[in-house]
């Protein structure tokens, strides 16, 4: 998550920046007005990357949220259905998986393409 | 009198520039920086406008003093009268033409006299377009009038025209030449171009590579380092 941001702000142009206190704006007015608008894309690219991964996760939510028999995140029903040697529903959910980060990765690619021919 | 007379140096591990401008500046004239590449032109505007701090001397704009070493007087950015423009990147990309304008101006809502500027200016039909719509000598003419919507008494234009092919740059220099004519402010352009600081300045102020300020009418000056 933090990646994406600190690249963000860090490709802000410095003149930006300058524009900002020369109109004698505030930091927090800076940043609420200017600075975020401007990263939009990166703080996308940030939620959908902690998205995609946290999506995959498997060992932490076993650990913390153990093994609820209602709800359960995909990589965790594809571990029960493996156990229970019902490879077509795992490799249903496995599929499930792969269209969703595929989904992401490609959103994410857009987004980053879009960025990188903005600002002016 | 504005008077300038500062220095500030910049140590690299190969050497150390040492960048001085003593110049009085005339006040409600339009005044170019000349100078070779490196002799520290735009850092003088930044340490006018206060993006920069000089390692000594003095800023003083009427009774006003900006800078001293000597008093320990730093006015803040925001204490300063002044306006500024920079080579490219001005405007915020996220906003329109119009948001722009009234994010610089007081309560966001913009004056009278920029809508007259606008107006005479024929930049009105661009208000809903965005900064990437524009063209380059469209953005500073819009940057400009940006930079006004503070009411500054002076403004600082950091080689606007560097970008801009001839036609453009001949826009641009009637806009500030109109600008100057309504609001009589105190204006300091850089720009490497003889024949632009011959149409727009009334006086120029020459930083030489050792440190000299020679200042004069454009023809005496300009002439000069022919």
């Amino acid at each position: 998550m933090l990646s994406p941001l600190i690249s963000g702000f860090r490709n802000i142009p410095k003149n930006l920046i300058e524009s900002t206190y020369l109109l004698k704006k505030s930091r927090i007015n800076a940043i609420w007005n200017v600075f975020l608008p401007n990263i939009k894309t990166s703080i996308w690219s940030a939620l959908l990357l902690s998205f995609a991964h946290t999506i995959g996760e498997f060992g932490l939510v076993l650990m913390i949220g153990g093994n609820l028999k209602e709800t359960k995140p995909a990589s965790v029903a594809i571990y029960d259905e493996m156990n229970g040697l019902n490879y077509d529903l795992a490799n249903q959910y496995a599929f499930g998986l792969l269209i969703i980060s595929f989904v992401l990765i490609v959103a994410m690619n857009l987004l980053t393409r879009k960025n990188q021919t903005r600002i002016v | 009198m504005f008077k300038v007379n500062i220095h500030k140096t910049f140590s690299t591990k190969r050497r150390e520039v040492v960048i001085r401008c003593d110049a009085n500046i005339q006040l409600h004239k339009t005044t170019a920086l000349y100078g070779q590449s490196g002799v520290g032109k735009s850092t003088i505007l930044r340490m006018i406008a206060g993006l920069e701090v000089p390692d000594g001397g003095e800023i003083i704009f009427g009774n006003e003093i900006l800078f001293s070493s000597e008093k320990n007087i730093n006015k803040p950015i925001k204490d300063r009268p002044i306006g500024f423009v920079f080579q490219d990147f001005n405007l915020f990309p996220n906003m329109s033409v119009k948001k722009n304008l009234e994010y610089a101006s007081e309560n966001s809502v913009i004056s009278d006299d920029i809508h007259q500027l606008l107006d005479g200016t024929s930049l009105l039909e661009l208000l809903n377009s965005y900064p990437n719509e524009l063209s380059g000598g469209q953005r500073q003419r819009i940057s400009i009038i940006r930079a006004l919507c503070q009411k500054p008494e002076i403004l600082l234009l950091d080689e606007p025209f560097s970008a801009l092919d001839d036609e453009a740059i001949l826009e641009l220099i009637k806009e500030i030449e109109f600008i100057q004519s309504k609001l009589n402010m105190t204006i300091i352009v850089i720009s490497h171009r003889k024949d632009v600081i011959f149409k727009m300045a009334e006086q120029v102020v020459h930083l030489t590579s050792d440190g000299m300020t020679i200042e004069g009418k454009p023809k005496d000056i300009l002439e000069l380092s022919f």
